[in-house]
Formats: structure tokens, C-alpha cells, sequence
């Protein structure tokens, strides 16, 4: 028996219920390839490292399953490429099985995931890549981040505005690497 | 002189981990440089094997948009 696991985003401003509807049809696609799931839950909203169909913010969904018939599989990936709501979506192989949580479908239970291999010494010469907030404090703020995020939006357009007024030379190359 | 050489060791085999997971993108981090790119082995320390899974768990990353392809830092 192999393992698998696939995340898939869904567009982050699809209520609670949609997003249920959502992982609801994606559950029963997926039992059409006679798997057993194992888990299936939301990992949480999460800002993406580069907009996809325009969007900025993700609800990122995570699923883990024992694969059943790998033809059925390979529908199932089509079937998820071709479904509009589900941005993008990755399956991975797993080498050991997953264990269970009993995290409720809705529960925000991101952070928790990437806290696996915390705290660890960095390794020196990888130390000036610097240090990531913790990812913890974020994971409760996404509402407040998309508030500012909207208005941090605005106020580049202000400043757009402005930049004939300022000297030609304000060469911003190398600025914010987040 | 400047000639102090730090002994470079694998952070995995160090930490006695033998997968890498591409959605523990804090730790991903520290094996790509600002504008995102992924650094050599000679740099970091890693060893062989775990580079390979660390290059793989990089780029699965990349695809489901948790890590930027590139990040110059320019929206």
C-alpha cells in the first residue's frame, strides 16, 4: 500500500461553507479511486510566494490518503486540474504512513504542521539568509495581514503617484526581500 | 589572517533527519539565498543525499506557490 498526500489551494475568499463544499467534493472524488483518506483538513490560509489567477492569499487544504488504482489516480488528478475552485494542487508520495490527527476539518491548524523541526541550530553559514519570523504568530494574524495587505496596496499606488515629485535617482533595486 | 576555516557539516545529518517536507518552508529558507535561489552544496554543508531531497523539496514548493521562483524583491 502506498501513501500519498496531496494539497491543493482553494481561493481564499470562499466562505467556510463553500470551502466545505469544496473539500466535501473533492472527498468523494476520491473515492472513486477506492482510497482510504487518512486525513483531510484545512492547513490554513496562507499568503503565496507569487500571485496565482491573481490571487495573493491561499486556503491551503491538505490531504493524506492510502492510494487505491493508479489509473483511477491519474483521473483524479485531471479531475482536480480541471475543477475551477481548486487553484493548483501537488501530489506527493509518502514514505512512511502519515499518522492520524484529529484535527476537525475547520480547525486552523497551520503552524503546527512546520513546527516539526523547531528549533534547531542553524547551520552558520546559512545564518544571514535571515531568520524568519516565527511562522506561529502569522498563522493568527492572516485576516489582520489582509487588512494590510489592502492597505499596503493603496498606499503603493500613493506613492506611485509621487515618485515624478522625488528626484529621478531613487533607484529602489534591492528593497524588501518579503 | 583570515584563515579560520569552520568545519561545514550536513544541518540534516546533524539533526538525524532523513526526509525532507516541502511544505516546512521555514526551513527551506535557509538553503536559498534572498533572491530565492537554491545554494550550493559547497556553500551550505550538505551532504549529497540530502541535497537531492532538499533540491526536490525546494522545487515541490515552488510549484504549489509556498516559495518564490525568484524573489528580487520587486512587486
Amino acid at each position: 500500500m502506498r501513501y500519498y498526500e496531496t494539497l491543493y489551494i482553494v481561493n481564499p475568499n470562499f466562505e467556510d461553507k463553500k470551502v466545505e463544499t469544496i473539500i466535501s467534493e473533492v472527498g468523494v472524488e476520491l473515492q472513486k479511486t477506492k482510497s482510504k483518506t487518512i486525513n483531510h483538513h484545512v492547513w490554513g490560509k496562507k499568503r503565496l510566494a507569487y500571485p496565482i489567477q491573481k490571487q495573493k492569499y491561499g486556503t491551503f487544504i491538505l490531504m493524506q490518503y492510502a492510494g487505491g488504482e493508479t489509473g483511477a489516480m491519474a483521473e483524479f488528478d485531471t479531475w482536480l486540474k480541471l475543477n475551477t475552485s481548486v487553484l493548483r494542487h501537488l501530489t506527493t508520495r509518502l514514505e512512511v504512513e502519515p499518522p492520524k490527527i484529529d484535527a476537525p476539518v475547520f480547525e486552523k491548524t497551520e503552524g503546527k504542521a512546520t513546527e516539526k523541526e523547531e528549533e534547531k541550530p542553524i547551520p552558520e553559514e546559512t545564518v544571514e539568509t535571515e531568520a524568519t519570523p516565527d511562522e506561529v504568530e502569522s498563522s493568527d494574524n492572516d485576516v489582520d495581514d489582509v487588512v494590510e495587505e489592502e492597505k499596503e496596496t493603496s498606499e503603493e499606488t500613493v506613492e506611485t503617484e509621487e515618485v515624478p515629485d522625488e528626484t529621478t535617482e531613487s533607484d529602489d533595486t534591492e528593497k524588501e526581500t518579503e | 589572517m583570515a584563515f579560520t576555516s569552520r568545519r561545514k557539516y550536513c544541518y540534516f545529518k546533524e539533526n538525524n533527519v532523513s526526509e525532507v517536507d516541502y511544505k516546512d518552508v521555514k526551513l527551506l529558507r535557509r538553503f536559498v539565498n534572498d533572491q530565492g535561489k537554491i545554494m550550493p552544496r559547497r556553500v551550505t554543508g550538505t551532504s549529497a543525499k540530502m541535497h537531492r531531497k532538499l533540491v526536490r523539496a525546494i522545487k515541490q514548493s515552488r510549484m504549489i506557490g509556498l516559495m518564490p521562483f525568484s524573489d528580487t524583491g520587486v512587486e
